[in-house]
């Protein structure tokens, strides 16, 4: 029976430098990542709408990667960034981001995912995602540096199915 | 000719546009559309030579979109862009006659790999 598939590290690396088109490194974290209450939060489903996974990246870093993503100027994902929150603009190009990275989970085989929302803080999580977060099934925590855009924490969280 | 992208996000909308460019393209009329629906009424009105579309999106998805234009007796070449890439779609993707399936994130030399055989 189909699951859902626990991504690698080396798949976020290889869905992210050519979405970015520059030098992107994708390096393993120490431990679980401690992310801020800004986080922001991209939610995954399986075709009957259950929750599957979670991404949750620094607001800092998914300012970065709809920056580079839209060929907006550093600087706008470094006002976010300091803001702690995402323009409109920088929001959407994130949530585009957060979209393809949905590829990470959706491998042959595997159950079929697809991203559908991104919560804008921790304040946003529902009771299923704060289910999720305190007992994945499986986690991975990374490091992202996006060449000239900086770097960030990212964690995706998968369910068990 | 004529090149129609479909896609909900603008975003993406103007990447495929910058990406086709990047491959070669840029020549061809470009034209957006937001929703299968949209991509449908500018198909009807003027048939484009190539449809470009998503496969998740609000209002009608890529597939829908692809089965109306065979309802409708339309001969337009299709192909889609999906960020959920699984053999079932492919394999949906090529039932469907698609010229073309690609994944994001994609890059001008697999754009210009997968649609030259239409557009050159």
């Amino acid at each position: 029976m189909p699951v859902i598939h626990t991504p690698k590290l080396n798949e976020v690396a290889q869905q992210l430098e050519p979405l970015m088109g520059r030098a992107t490194k994708v390096t393993a974290a120490s431990g679980p990542n401690k992310l801020e209450a800004s986080c922001q939060t991209a939610r995954y489903v399986t075709r009957d709408d259950k929750l599957a996974a979670l991404c949750q990246v620094d607001v800092g870093l998914a300012a970065a990667l709809g920056a580079a993503l839209a060929l907006l100027p550093a600087g706008a994902a470094e006002d976010a960034a300091k803001a702690g929150k995402l323009p409109d603009n920088l929001l959407d190009a994130f949530s585009e981001v957060a979209n393809i990275l949905a590829g990470v989970l959706c491998v042959d085989g595997a159950l079929h995912v697809r991203w559908t929302t991104v919560a804008q803080s921790q304040a946003e999580l529902s009771a299923d995602d704060k289910a999720l977060l305190a007992k994945p099934a499986s986690r991975l925590d990374v490091t992202v540096e996006i060449e000239g855009f900086g770097a960030g924490k990212l964690s995706i969280v998968t369910a068990k199915r | 000719m004529k090149i129609l992208v479909v896609d909900d996000s603008g975003i993406m909308r103007k990447i495929v546009v910058r990406t086709l460019r990047q491959a070669g393209f840029g020549g061809h009329a470009i034209e957006e559309a937001e929703n299968g629906r949209e991509a449908l009424s500018k198909i009807e009105a003027d048939a484009p030579d190539l449809v470009l579309t998503d496969w998740n999106m609000p209002e009608m998805n890529g597939i829908e979109l692809v089965k109306a234009i065979k309802e409708k007796g339309l001969d337009v070449p299709f192909a889609f862009i999906t960020s959920e890439c699984t053999a079932e779609m492919r394999d949906q993707a090529n039932a469907s006659g698609a010229v073309a399936f690609l994944t994001k994130p994609f890059t001008a030399d697999t754009m210009q790999s997968a649609l030259a055989k239409v557009l050159e």
